[in-house]
């Protein structure tokens, strides 16, 4: 990685110079996080940006349960800061631990949180932007209501570095709940366990994070001394009171399905599971370009399962496959850098997603249609401040 | 504009002679919506398909047309006001439940269906759909998708962008395109989903929407607090959110609408009260009885003056009567309004219902205070009389006075209502030149020719 440009600026007018600079030199500008888990390997000739330094809360508003941050922040770290202070931000992703808050806008990765806590859009209360031409927009604030005309921050965020760079962010902030637990349940099939978990939330119980991990994936994970089986992990949080019956409600669903069942009530081991989890999945994702994260809906989950079990067993080295019901997604990755010769699992895996109904993958480069790709081309040449848009009609289909 | 006689008689072929209308009269009654404003509508189409859409659009985009598309024009910023002429594209026919998908939380629906239909579909089910505008009763889900409707249950639950999975959308040139799908998550390149939410029909016409729906929480509370000030009230509301406790609900009314209220539900609404909160949480019943202790704990602590828990479903429904029927209820004290929606940071609740009271008297204009005050929302309602051509010029100034107040304090010039026409003079306020280009170009590449909807929010024309 050392062969790519990692300018890392201190402060925000060095930040705006540099895009400044590689967008007159023609230079695509990313973040250094792409570098890591990214879908394909990158240009050397393009700029990978290294926020670390613009790390910093500029506003904790108490009062309104907002923070105000400085994009380069991670977001692992932001999120501790704010718990300390007795705030939760209900987003995170495998990808939390090693990325800035920066990264998590850009890419607007499925949250973990999403099935109780809505989705990362729907905590961006503002941001600050710096458009490739370097000028500085400001969208949004503290407000958690705004029509004001188009939503402009939700354009923004997921565009992955195309529209313009996300320099400070406003996000709202909850109260931390007053009691949490995870409760963990393994499997004798990936399929049983993915089941027993579409049945809970079909059933109405809503976990804040509800993952089911393949036995590959659940063995790698430091600290989990667990056997090396299909593991259900769920979190879940709110009020005291409530806590007990949502814990009996999981353990009646899931009693068709296992028994062996652990329960982790103290709220250090509780993180330290999520952190693990996390740092192999990044770790594993750092080490090959070659993985799939896919979107569905909960009722394909359970054949989709099967099919992709299917496959990683024709795998040699290990695949890892984690399950998120909280957003219907998945994620397919290998956990060794060796890779059967000869056989090419990723396409084998792209095929299975391809052919299940309402199963999408992500890391799209363009729209299906020929018309919204016309409008895509259009809005960034806005963006990019390169002049009038083309008016005319758009190609034919 | 003016459409010629062929325009006109191509327009009525697609959709067939029972689906338009030319008449004066009926003409009449698309002239206006929910504001002051009024337009010009040249023919008014009902179509029943998204084929008939599209080639209504082709058609339109042919010949240069706007395309003004309404629900039940309940809009309040005037954004299905024809101004500019053209077709009015009234999407009401177009009201079918076409799928509902209970495992998945996802309903489809046509643009035409009323939310009051989708609920009470939805209810016996276990199942809602969390935006709930006051206007529910008559507006329909297209309108409240291109407006971005909101609700009291927002606080908890977020707005309508919030539960839009997909759109199949008509796009100026009459192309029929998906956009998102049924899916939780949507993988696109860019979220043209939440772009087109709130987009008030100038980007694409919604022909189908994708919409995720909740299943009913087990259990509600809801109470009812009264206080000597609206300030204590607004106090009241930062210190609940404070304990850790996000409320359904949390509205506040002032004194004027507390009265204007009780004289049309005479439910025993305390008159004398300077503002009063309805609040509601939901959960397991085992966690509620703590979270109204805490709230009776909080309102008490912010001098309330008395605090009440609905004891029946009938009482709860009585104080959701009074509160939604509210806007209508002025009317026995002036014969006009106009709903003002600005939005602020929960903690600046107090400073802009004091500017608001200062505004009342310095244009000697009664404005009602309405607000969704957990989520800083208010609807002052500055009462006057439209036949008096002074007060509908000083209401204009109160309006923009409004607006000043939010943006000095942090806040926007919508919450809820959108941009439309009436608050597109004050756009340039919030956002800066280089952000108002952006919004400019963003509708040229979706609508080159600028008609649909044409200059609503804003100008390029």
């Amino acid at each position: 990685m050392e062969n790519y440009q990692q300018p890392a600026p201190t402060d925000f007018t060095q930040l705006q110079s540099l895009i400044v600079e590689s967008h007159q030199m023609g230079q695509k500008i990313l973040l250094k996080e792409n570098l890591f888990p990214s879908h394909s390997l990158p240009d050397s000739s393009d700029l990978f940006l290294d926020l670390s330094h613009l790390n910093h809360i500029i506003d904790l508003d108490q009062e309104n349960f907002t923070v105000t941050a400085a994009g380069g922040i991670n977001f692992f770290a932001l999120q501790n800061q704010l718990r300390d202070k007795g705030f939760f931000l209900p987003l995170d992703n495998y990808f939390s631990p090693q990325t800035s808050l920066t990264y998590q806008l850009s890419q607007a990765l499925p949250s973990s949180y999403q099935g109780k806590y809505g989705s990362l859009r729907q905590y961006v209360t503002g941001l600050e932007v710096i458009l490739p031409d370097g000028t500085v927009i400001n969208l949004g604030g503290k407000c958690i209501k705004n029509v004001s005309g188009y939503d402009l921050m939700g354009l923004l965020i997921g565009s992955k570095e195309r529209l313009g760079l996300i320099s400070k962010a406003t996000l709202r902030l909850l109260p931390v709940p007053e009691a949490s637990q995870v409760i963990c349940a393994r499997f004798d099939s990936l399929t049983a366990a993915v089941t027993a978990a579409s049945q809970l939330l079909l059933n109405g119980s809503i976990p804040a994070k509800i993952q089911v991990l393949n036995a590959s994936l659940a063995s790698a994970v430091n600290g989990l001394v667990f056997p090396a089986k299909p593991l259900l992990i769920a979190e879940f949080d709110g009020f005291k009171p409530a806590m007990p019956k949502e814990i009996q409600f999981f353990k009646k669903i899931i009693s068709d399905y296992s028994n062996d069942i652990t329960e982790i009530t103290n709220p250090l081991e509780i993180a330290k599971l999520w952190l693990e989890l996390g740092n192999t999945i990044s770790q594993a994702a750092a080490k090959s370009p070659s993985k799939l994260l896919f979107t569905s809906q909960l009722t394909d989950l359970s054949g989709l399962s099967t099919e992709l079990i299917q496959l990683a067993v024709l795998e040699k080295h290990p695949l890892g496959i984690l399950i998120d019901l909280g957003n219907s997604s998945g994620l397919l990755l290998p956990l060794a850098e060796e890779q059967s010769p000869g056989w090419d699992w990723l396409s084998q895996a792209e095929n299975v997603i391809h052919q299940t109904l309402n199963c999408r993958l992500f890391g799209m480069k363009t729209f299906h249609n020929a018309e919204i790709n016309h409008i895509f081309q259009n809005l960034l040449v806005a963006f990019e401040r390169r002049g009038n848009i083309d008016l005319s009609c758009p190609p034919a289909q | 504009m003016t459409l010629a006689a062929h325009q006109l008689s191509k327009l009525v072929s697609i959709v067939g002679a029972g689906n338009a209308t030319l008449t004066k009269e009926e003409l009449l009654v698309y002239e206006y919506d929910a504001t002051l404003l009024k337009g010009d509508p040249e023919i008014i189409l009902f179509p029943k398909t998204t084929e008939q859409i599209s080639k209504i659009m082709a058609f339109a985009c042919q010949e240069g047309i706007p395309v003004n598309t309404r629900g039940a024009g309940t809009n309040l910023s005037g954004g299905t006001i024809p101004d500019q002429g053209g077709i009015v594209l009234a999407l009401t026919k177009m009201n079918k439940i076409l799928e509902l998908d209970l495992a998945n939380h996802v309903v489809v629906v046509e643009p035409g269906v009323i939310n009051q239909d989708l609920q009470e579909y939805l209810a016996p089910l276990g199942y809602y759909f969390p935006p709930d505008p006051a206007s529910m009763k008559a507006c329909t889900l297209g309108g409240n998708v291109a407006e971005c409707s909101g609700g009291p249950r927002c606080l908890k639950y977020g707005v309508t962008r919030d539960y839009v999975l997909g759109l199949e959308v008509v796009l100026s040139s009459g192309e029929v395109v998906i956009l998102g799908g049924k899916n939780p998550v949507n993988p696109e390149p860019l979220d043209l989903v939440r772009l087109m939410v709130g987009s008030e029909g100038t980007l694409g016409i919604f022909t189908k929407l994708f919409l995720r729906i909740k299943r009913f929480s087990h259990a509600k509370e809801t109470m009812l607090c009264t206080f000597d000030s609206v300030k204590e009230a607004s106090q009241a509301v930062s210190s609940i959110i404070s304990q850790g406790i996000v409320p359904t609900t949390l509205e506040m009314m002032d004194n004027l609408l507390i009265n204007c209220a009780e004289d049309f539900t005479h439910i025993g609404l305390d008159r004398t009260a300077g503002a009063l909160l309805l609040i509601e949480v939901d959960g397991h019943q085992e966690e509620l009885a703590d979270q109204v202790a805490v709230i009776q704990r909080v309102c008490r602590q912010n001098n309330s003056r008395e605090f009440k828990v609905a004891q029946s479903t009938a009482e709860t429904d009585r104080l959701w009567v009074a509160r939604r029927t509210v806007i209508g209820a002025v009317a026995r004290k002036r014969p006009s309004y106009s709903l003002q929606d600005v939005t602020v940071p929960r903690s600046k609740l107090p400073e802009i219902v004091e500017k608001i009271v200062n505004l009342s008297m310095e244009y000697d204009l009664p404005i009602g205070v309405l607000a969704h005050a957990g989520d800083g929302n208010l609807h002052p309602l500055v009462l006057f009389d439209e036949r008096i051509e002074a007060e509908v010029e000083k209401v204009h100034l109160v309006e923009e006075k409004i607006c000043e107040s939010a943006l000095m304090l942090g806040g926007t010039i919508s919450g809820e209502h959108g941009i439309g026409l009436l608050k597109r003079p004050f756009l340039a306020n919030e956002f800066s030149p280089e952000a108002i280009f952006l919004k400019k170009q963003l509708k040229l590449a979706f609508d080159p020719k600028n008609i649909l909807n044409p200059d609503k929010i804003v100008e390029v024309g």
